[in-house]
Protein backbone atom coordinates (compact mmCIF):
# COMPACT_ATOMS: atom_id res chain seq x y z
CA UNK A 1 0.00 0.00 0.00
CA UNK A 2 1.47 3.37 -0.88
CA UNK A 3 1.08 6.01 1.78
CA UNK A 4 0.07 9.64 1.94
CA UNK A 5 1.49 12.00 -0.65
CA UNK A 6 0.90 15.55 -1.75
CA UNK A 7 -1.41 15.16 -4.73
CA UNK A 8 -2.82 18.07 -6.67
CA UNK A 9 -6.56 18.17 -7.34
CA UNK A 10 -5.73 17.14 -10.93
CA UNK A 11 -3.77 14.10 -9.65
CA UNK A 12 -6.66 13.10 -7.44
CA UNK A 13 -9.09 13.47 -10.36
CA UNK A 14 -6.93 11.20 -12.53
CA UNK A 15 -6.66 8.60 -9.79
CA UNK A 16 -10.40 8.68 -9.23
CA UNK A 17 -11.19 8.41 -12.96
CA UNK A 18 -8.75 5.52 -13.38
CA UNK A 19 -10.28 3.63 -10.48
CA UNK A 20 -13.81 4.28 -11.70
CA UNK A 21 -12.99 2.99 -15.18
CA UNK A 22 -11.39 -0.20 -13.90
CA UNK A 23 -14.04 -0.97 -11.31
CA UNK A 24 -16.95 -0.19 -13.61
CA UNK A 25 -15.64 -3.09 -15.69
CA UNK A 26 -15.20 -5.21 -12.55
CA UNK A 27 -18.81 -4.50 -11.52
CA UNK A 28 -19.98 -6.31 -14.67
CA UNK A 29 -17.77 -9.32 -13.93
CA UNK A 30 -14.65 -9.53 -11.76
CA UNK A 31 -13.41 -12.58 -13.63
CA UNK A 32 -10.09 -12.10 -15.40
CA UNK A 33 -9.42 -8.67 -13.90
CA UNK A 34 -7.21 -9.83 -11.04
CA UNK A 35 -4.39 -12.26 -10.41
CA UNK A 36 -6.15 -13.77 -7.43
CA UNK A 37 -9.38 -15.82 -7.51
CA UNK A 38 -12.70 -13.97 -7.53
CA UNK A 39 -16.32 -15.09 -7.22
CA UNK A 40 -17.09 -18.29 -5.33
CA UNK A 41 -13.56 -19.60 -5.84
CA UNK A 42 -12.16 -16.45 -4.21
CA UNK A 43 -14.52 -16.72 -1.25
CA UNK A 44 -13.63 -20.38 -0.74
CA UNK A 45 -9.90 -19.74 -1.07
CA UNK A 46 -10.12 -16.92 1.45
CA UNK A 47 -11.95 -19.25 3.84
CA UNK A 48 -15.25 -17.45 4.11
CA UNK A 49 -17.70 -19.32 6.31
CA UNK A 50 -19.24 -22.14 4.28
CA UNK A 51 -22.67 -21.42 5.68
CA UNK A 52 -22.79 -18.07 3.86
CA UNK A 53 -21.57 -19.67 0.65
CA UNK A 54 -24.31 -22.28 0.97
CA UNK A 55 -27.21 -19.87 1.44
CA UNK A 56 -26.28 -16.94 -0.82
CA UNK A 57 -27.42 -17.03 -4.48
CA UNK A 58 -24.74 -18.11 -6.92
CA UNK A 59 -24.88 -14.88 -8.94
CA UNK A 60 -24.29 -12.87 -5.75
CA UNK A 61 -21.21 -14.99 -4.96
CA UNK A 62 -19.93 -14.73 -8.52
CA UNK A 63 -19.72 -10.93 -8.22
CA UNK A 64 -17.30 -11.15 -5.27
CA UNK A 65 -13.96 -9.44 -5.67
CA UNK A 66 -11.72 -9.00 -2.63
CA UNK A 67 -8.15 -9.52 -1.54
CA UNK A 68 -8.81 -11.24 1.79
CA UNK A 69 -11.36 -12.09 4.44
CA UNK A 70 -11.81 -9.29 6.99
CA UNK A 71 -14.25 -11.43 8.99
CA UNK A 72 -11.28 -13.53 10.13
CA UNK A 73 -10.03 -10.59 12.16
CA UNK A 74 -12.64 -10.75 14.89
CA UNK A 75 -16.28 -11.23 15.67
CA UNK A 76 -19.19 -9.05 14.63
CA UNK A 77 -21.85 -9.33 17.30
CA UNK A 78 -25.58 -9.52 16.85
CA UNK A 79 -27.03 -6.01 16.86
CA UNK A 80 -23.77 -4.36 15.71
CA UNK A 81 -23.72 -1.39 13.36
CA UNK A 82 -21.21 -2.10 10.61
CA UNK A 83 -19.70 0.21 7.98
CA UNK A 84 -18.26 -1.44 4.85
CA UNK A 85 -15.82 0.96 3.16
CA UNK A 86 -15.56 0.29 -0.56
CA UNK A 87 -18.39 -2.24 -0.46
CA UNK A 88 -18.13 -2.98 -4.19
CA UNK A 89 -20.85 -5.41 -5.20
CA UNK A 90 -21.95 -5.72 -1.58
CA UNK A 91 -21.01 -9.32 -0.81
CA UNK A 92 -19.18 -8.42 2.42
CA UNK A 93 -22.00 -6.04 3.43
CA UNK A 94 -24.53 -8.83 2.93
CA UNK A 95 -22.47 -11.27 5.00
CA UNK A 96 -22.01 -8.64 7.74
CA UNK A 97 -25.77 -8.02 7.76
CA UNK A 98 -26.44 -11.74 8.15
CA UNK A 99 -24.05 -11.86 11.13
CA UNK A 100 -25.36 -8.66 12.76
CA UNK A 101 -28.91 -9.97 12.39
CA UNK A 102 -32.18 -8.05 12.21
CA UNK A 103 -31.26 -5.88 15.20
CA UNK A 104 -28.01 -4.84 13.54
CA UNK A 105 -27.46 -2.64 10.51
CA UNK A 106 -24.90 -2.32 7.75
CA UNK A 107 -23.99 0.66 5.60
CA UNK A 108 -21.97 -0.05 2.47
CA UNK A 109 -20.26 2.86 0.74
CA UNK A 110 -18.41 3.01 -2.56
CA UNK A 111 -17.25 5.62 -5.08
CA UNK A 112 -18.22 3.64 -8.18
CA UNK A 113 -21.90 3.95 -9.02
CA UNK A 114 -21.92 0.75 -11.14
CA UNK A 115 -20.64 -1.19 -8.12
CA UNK A 116 -23.43 0.25 -5.98
CA UNK A 117 -26.02 -0.67 -8.62
CA UNK A 118 -24.73 -4.25 -8.57
CA UNK A 119 -24.75 -4.22 -4.74
CA UNK A 120 -28.40 -3.16 -4.74
CA UNK A 121 -29.22 -5.88 -7.28
CA UNK A 122 -27.44 -8.44 -5.09
CA UNK A 123 -29.30 -7.22 -2.02
CA UNK A 124 -32.62 -7.59 -3.83
CA UNK A 125 -31.87 -11.31 -4.23
CA UNK A 126 -31.83 -11.72 -0.43
CA UNK A 127 -34.50 -11.11 2.19
CA UNK A 128 -32.26 -8.76 4.19
CA UNK A 129 -33.62 -5.34 5.08
CA UNK A 130 -30.87 -4.04 7.34
CA UNK A 131 -28.45 -2.74 4.68
CA UNK A 132 -28.09 0.62 2.95
CA UNK A 133 -25.73 1.40 0.08
CA UNK A 134 -24.47 4.94 -0.62
CA UNK A 135 -22.03 6.69 -2.92
CA UNK A 136 -19.75 8.30 -0.32
CA UNK A 137 -16.02 8.89 -0.05
CA UNK A 138 -14.06 7.28 2.80
CA UNK A 139 -12.25 10.60 3.15
CA UNK A 140 -15.46 12.42 4.10
CA UNK A 141 -17.86 10.15 5.93
CA UNK A 142 -21.26 11.80 6.40
CA UNK A 143 -22.02 10.03 9.68
CA UNK A 144 -22.17 11.36 13.24
CA UNK A 145 -19.34 10.54 15.67
CA UNK A 146 -19.48 7.08 17.25
CA UNK A 147 -22.03 5.61 14.82
CA UNK A 148 -20.51 2.15 14.22
CA UNK A 149 -19.27 -0.85 16.20
CA UNK A 150 -17.19 -2.29 13.37
CA UNK A 151 -15.70 -0.95 10.15
CA UNK A 152 -14.69 -3.49 7.53
CA UNK A 153 -12.89 -2.97 4.24
CA UNK A 154 -11.60 -5.33 1.60
CA UNK A 155 -9.00 -4.23 -0.93
CA UNK A 156 -9.91 -0.55 -0.87
CA UNK A 157 -7.54 1.46 1.35
CA UNK A 158 -4.72 0.93 -1.16
CA UNK A 159 -6.83 2.94 -3.63
CA UNK A 160 -7.52 5.90 -1.31
CA UNK A 161 -5.21 8.88 -1.97
CA UNK A 162 -5.43 10.40 1.54
CA UNK A 163 -5.29 7.35 3.78
CA UNK A 164 -4.69 9.27 7.02
CA UNK A 165 -7.80 11.38 6.38
CA UNK A 166 -9.85 8.24 5.71
CA UNK A 167 -8.49 6.46 8.79
CA UNK A 168 -9.19 9.55 10.93
CA UNK A 169 -12.76 9.53 9.63
CA UNK A 170 -13.07 5.84 10.49
CA UNK A 171 -11.77 6.59 13.99
CA UNK A 172 -14.32 9.39 14.40
CA UNK A 173 -17.35 7.31 13.35
CA UNK A 174 -16.37 4.26 15.42
CA UNK A 175 -17.77 3.87 18.91
CA UNK A 176 -15.32 3.49 21.79
CA UNK A 177 -13.91 -0.03 21.62
CA UNK A 178 -15.11 -0.28 18.04
CA UNK A 179 -12.74 -2.00 15.67
CA UNK A 180 -11.52 -1.72 12.14
CA UNK A 181 -10.85 -4.94 10.22
CA UNK A 182 -9.08 -4.49 6.88
CA UNK A 183 -7.97 -6.88 4.17
CA UNK A 184 -5.73 -5.13 1.69
CA UNK A 185 -2.64 -5.13 -0.50
CA UNK A 186 0.68 -3.63 0.57
CA UNK A 187 3.72 -2.97 -1.56
CA UNK A 188 6.64 -5.31 -1.07
CA UNK A 189 8.79 -3.03 -3.19
CA UNK A 190 9.44 0.71 -3.16
CA UNK A 191 6.67 2.81 -4.67
CA UNK A 192 7.72 5.17 -7.49
CA UNK A 193 9.58 8.13 -6.06
CA UNK A 194 8.01 10.84 -8.21
CA UNK A 195 4.38 11.84 -7.95
CA UNK A 196 3.71 11.61 -11.71
CA UNK A 197 4.80 7.95 -11.96
CA UNK A 198 2.84 7.18 -8.85
CA UNK A 199 -0.37 8.74 -10.22
CA UNK A 200 0.15 6.96 -13.57
CA UNK A 201 0.43 3.65 -11.74
CA UNK A 202 -2.51 4.35 -9.47
CA UNK A 203 -4.79 5.48 -12.27
CA UNK A 204 -3.65 2.80 -14.68
CA UNK B 1 5.45 5.96 6.62
CA UNK B 2 3.90 2.48 6.66
CA UNK B 3 0.20 1.76 6.93
CA UNK B 4 0.28 0.64 10.57
CA UNK B 5 1.94 3.91 11.55
CA UNK B 6 -0.84 5.79 9.77
CA UNK B 7 -3.45 3.71 11.60
CA UNK B 8 -1.86 4.65 14.93
CA UNK B 9 -1.51 8.27 13.88
CA UNK B 10 -5.27 8.31 13.25
CA UNK B 11 -5.71 7.47 16.94
CA UNK B 12 -6.10 3.69 16.97
CA UNK B 13 -4.51 1.47 19.61
CA UNK B 14 -3.12 -2.02 19.18
CA UNK B 15 -2.87 -1.72 15.41
CA UNK B 16 -1.43 -4.88 13.99
CA UNK B 17 -0.90 -6.74 10.76
CA UNK B 18 -2.34 -10.10 11.70
CA UNK B 19 -1.58 -12.30 8.72
CA UNK B 20 -0.83 -12.47 5.04
CA UNK B 21 -3.70 -13.64 2.85
CA UNK B 22 -1.53 -15.44 0.32
CA UNK B 23 -3.16 -13.52 -2.55
CA UNK B 24 -1.29 -10.81 -4.41
CA UNK B 25 -2.61 -8.40 -7.00
CA UNK B 26 0.82 -7.90 -8.57
CA UNK B 27 4.37 -9.24 -8.23
CA UNK B 28 5.27 -6.33 -5.96
CA UNK B 29 2.31 -6.50 -3.57
CA UNK B 30 1.03 -8.92 -0.99
CA UNK B 31 -2.38 -9.37 0.58
CA UNK B 32 -2.54 -8.73 4.32
CA UNK B 33 -5.05 -8.48 7.15
CA UNK B 34 -4.95 -5.47 9.49
CA UNK B 35 -6.85 -4.89 12.70
CA UNK B 36 -7.05 -2.02 15.18
CA UNK B 37 -9.28 -0.90 18.03
CA UNK B 38 -10.57 2.52 19.01
CA UNK B 39 -9.71 2.12 22.63
CA UNK B 40 -9.76 5.17 24.85
CA UNK B 41 -8.99 2.86 27.80
CA UNK B 42 -5.61 1.91 26.36
CA UNK B 43 -4.68 5.53 25.79
CA UNK B 44 -5.50 6.29 29.43
CA UNK B 45 -3.34 3.38 30.56
CA UNK B 46 -0.37 4.56 28.50
CA UNK B 47 -0.63 8.04 30.04
CA UNK B 48 -0.65 6.54 33.52
CA UNK B 49 2.47 4.50 32.89
CA UNK B 50 4.42 7.71 32.34
CA UNK B 51 3.91 8.50 36.02
CA UNK B 52 4.29 5.03 37.52
CA UNK B 53 5.90 1.81 36.47
CA UNK B 54 3.44 -0.87 35.30
CA UNK B 55 4.26 -3.00 38.32
CA UNK B 56 3.27 -0.13 40.59
CA UNK B 57 -0.23 -0.08 39.18
CA UNK B 58 -2.71 -2.07 41.22
CA UNK B 59 -3.51 -5.22 39.27
CA UNK B 60 -7.22 -4.58 39.67
CA UNK B 61 -7.01 -1.37 37.69
CA UNK B 62 -6.15 -3.33 34.58
CA UNK B 63 -9.17 -5.56 34.53
CA UNK B 64 -11.80 -4.24 36.92
CA UNK B 65 -13.54 -2.47 34.09
CA UNK B 66 -16.59 -3.40 32.07
CA UNK B 67 -15.64 -5.99 29.44
CA UNK B 68 -16.46 -3.69 26.52
CA UNK B 69 -13.10 -4.04 24.76
CA UNK B 70 -13.53 -7.77 25.05
CA UNK B 71 -10.36 -8.92 23.35
CA UNK B 72 -8.21 -6.38 25.18
CA UNK B 73 -9.84 -7.38 28.42
CA UNK B 74 -8.92 -11.03 27.87
CA UNK B 75 -5.35 -10.16 26.88
CA UNK B 76 -4.86 -8.07 30.01
CA UNK B 77 -6.49 -10.77 32.11
CA UNK B 78 -4.02 -13.35 30.79
CA UNK B 79 -1.08 -11.21 31.94
CA UNK B 80 -2.72 -10.50 35.27
CA UNK B 81 -3.22 -14.23 35.84
CA UNK B 82 0.48 -14.90 35.31
CA UNK B 83 1.17 -15.42 31.61
CA UNK B 84 4.50 -13.94 30.53
CA UNK B 85 3.08 -12.82 27.20
CA UNK B 86 -0.33 -12.74 25.56
CA UNK B 87 -1.19 -11.90 21.97
CA UNK B 88 -4.25 -12.07 19.76
CA UNK B 89 -3.58 -14.06 16.60
CA UNK B 90 -5.61 -15.23 13.66
CA UNK B 91 -6.33 -18.95 13.72
CA UNK B 92 -5.24 -19.18 10.09
CA UNK B 93 -1.68 -18.53 11.27
CA UNK B 94 -1.70 -21.71 13.38
CA UNK B 95 0.18 -24.49 11.59
CA UNK B 96 -1.11 -28.01 12.26
CA UNK B 97 1.02 -30.79 10.75
CA UNK B 98 1.47 -34.52 11.13
CA UNK B 99 5.18 -34.43 11.93
CA UNK B 100 4.41 -33.10 15.40
CA UNK B 101 2.68 -36.35 16.26
CA UNK B 102 5.71 -38.34 15.11
CA UNK B 103 7.97 -36.20 17.28
CA UNK B 104 5.72 -37.03 20.18
CA UNK B 105 5.44 -40.72 19.36
CA UNK B 106 9.20 -41.17 19.05
CA UNK B 107 10.83 -39.35 21.90
CA UNK B 108 8.27 -37.65 24.11
CA UNK B 109 7.84 -39.10 27.56
CA UNK B 110 4.22 -37.98 27.63
CA UNK B 111 3.19 -40.13 24.64
CA UNK B 112 0.04 -42.14 25.50
CA UNK B 113 0.18 -40.92 29.10
CA UNK B 114 -3.02 -38.88 29.02
CA UNK B 115 -5.62 -37.43 26.68
CA UNK B 116 -3.63 -34.22 26.25
CA UNK B 117 -1.05 -36.07 24.15
CA UNK B 118 -1.13 -38.40 21.13
CA UNK B 119 -2.54 -40.85 20.42
CA UNK B 120 -5.52 -39.89 22.58
CA UNK B 121 -5.42 -36.17 21.80
CA UNK B 122 -7.41 -34.99 18.73
CA UNK B 123 -5.71 -35.90 15.46
CA UNK B 124 -4.35 -33.48 12.89
CA UNK B 125 -7.38 -33.41 10.61
CA UNK B 126 -9.79 -32.95 13.46
CA UNK B 127 -7.66 -30.15 14.92
CA UNK B 128 -7.48 -28.39 11.56
CA UNK B 129 -11.22 -28.68 11.12
CA UNK B 130 -12.02 -27.28 14.54
CA UNK B 131 -9.54 -24.40 14.12
CA UNK B 132 -11.22 -23.49 10.84
CA UNK B 133 -14.42 -22.87 12.79
CA UNK B 134 -12.69 -20.07 14.70
CA UNK B 135 -11.21 -16.80 13.44
CA UNK B 136 -9.27 -15.53 16.44
CA UNK B 137 -7.13 -17.05 19.17
CA UNK B 138 -5.44 -15.69 22.26
CA UNK B 139 -1.90 -17.08 22.35
CA UNK B 140 -0.37 -17.13 25.81
CA UNK B 141 3.22 -17.87 26.71
CA UNK B 142 4.85 -18.68 30.04
CA UNK B 143 7.46 -20.84 31.70
CA UNK B 144 5.24 -22.74 34.15
CA UNK B 145 3.35 -25.42 32.25
CA UNK B 146 0.62 -26.27 34.71
CA UNK B 147 0.05 -22.62 35.56
CA UNK B 148 -0.35 -21.88 31.85
CA UNK B 149 -3.04 -24.55 31.59
CA UNK B 150 -4.87 -23.11 34.59
CA UNK B 151 -4.68 -19.64 33.04
CA UNK B 152 -6.00 -20.95 29.71
CA UNK B 153 -8.94 -22.64 31.42
CA UNK B 154 -9.72 -19.53 33.44
CA UNK B 155 -9.62 -17.43 30.28
CA UNK B 156 -11.92 -19.88 28.53
CA UNK B 157 -14.47 -19.26 31.30
CA UNK B 158 -13.97 -15.49 31.17
CA UNK B 159 -14.38 -15.51 27.38
CA UNK B 160 -17.57 -17.53 27.63
CA UNK B 161 -19.05 -15.14 30.16
CA UNK B 162 -18.43 -12.08 27.98
CA UNK B 163 -20.06 -13.62 24.94
CA UNK B 164 -17.50 -15.86 23.22
CA UNK B 165 -19.55 -19.01 23.66
CA UNK B 166 -17.29 -21.13 21.45
CA UNK B 167 -14.18 -20.28 23.50
CA UNK B 168 -12.05 -23.38 24.07
CA UNK B 169 -8.68 -23.70 25.77
CA UNK B 170 -6.05 -25.70 23.87
CA UNK B 171 -3.35 -26.75 26.30
CA UNK B 172 -0.37 -29.05 26.27
CA UNK B 173 -0.74 -30.20 29.85
CA UNK B 174 -3.69 -31.16 31.99
CA UNK B 175 -4.94 -28.73 34.59
CA UNK B 176 -3.86 -29.19 38.18
CA UNK B 177 -7.57 -29.58 38.91
CA UNK B 178 -7.95 -32.33 36.33
CA UNK B 179 -4.90 -34.51 36.82
CA UNK B 180 -6.92 -37.18 38.58
CA UNK B 181 -9.43 -37.47 35.74
CA UNK B 182 -8.17 -39.88 33.13
CA UNK B 183 -10.89 -38.85 30.68
CA UNK B 184 -10.20 -35.13 30.90
CA UNK B 185 -10.74 -33.26 27.63
CA UNK B 186 -7.73 -31.85 25.94
CA UNK B 187 -5.81 -31.22 22.78
CA UNK B 188 -2.36 -31.47 21.34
Amino acid sequence: MTMNHQFTSEDRKRIRNGIQQKYTKVARSPEGNFRYPTGRAGLEAQKYNHEFLRVLPEDVLSSYCGVGNPFRLGPIDEGNAVLDIGCGTGVNSIIAAMIAGPTGRVVGIDMVSEMLEKAKQNLSKTSLNNIEFHEYSAEELPFPDKSFDVVISNGVFNLIPDKLKALSEVYRVLKTNGKIMIADQILTDESPSDIKSMVDKWAG
Amino acid sequence: MDFLTLVEEAGFADAEMVAETGFNSSPITKGVLFRAVKSEQVIIKKEKTKEASPSALPAASMTDEPPQGKIEYLTKKALELGADRAKIISTNTVVVEEWVRWKCQYGCSMYAKDSFHPPLAPDTESTKKVLSEYSTALLINGHKGKLLTDIALRLEGEAYHIGYYKAFALTSLSSSALTSLSSAPGAT
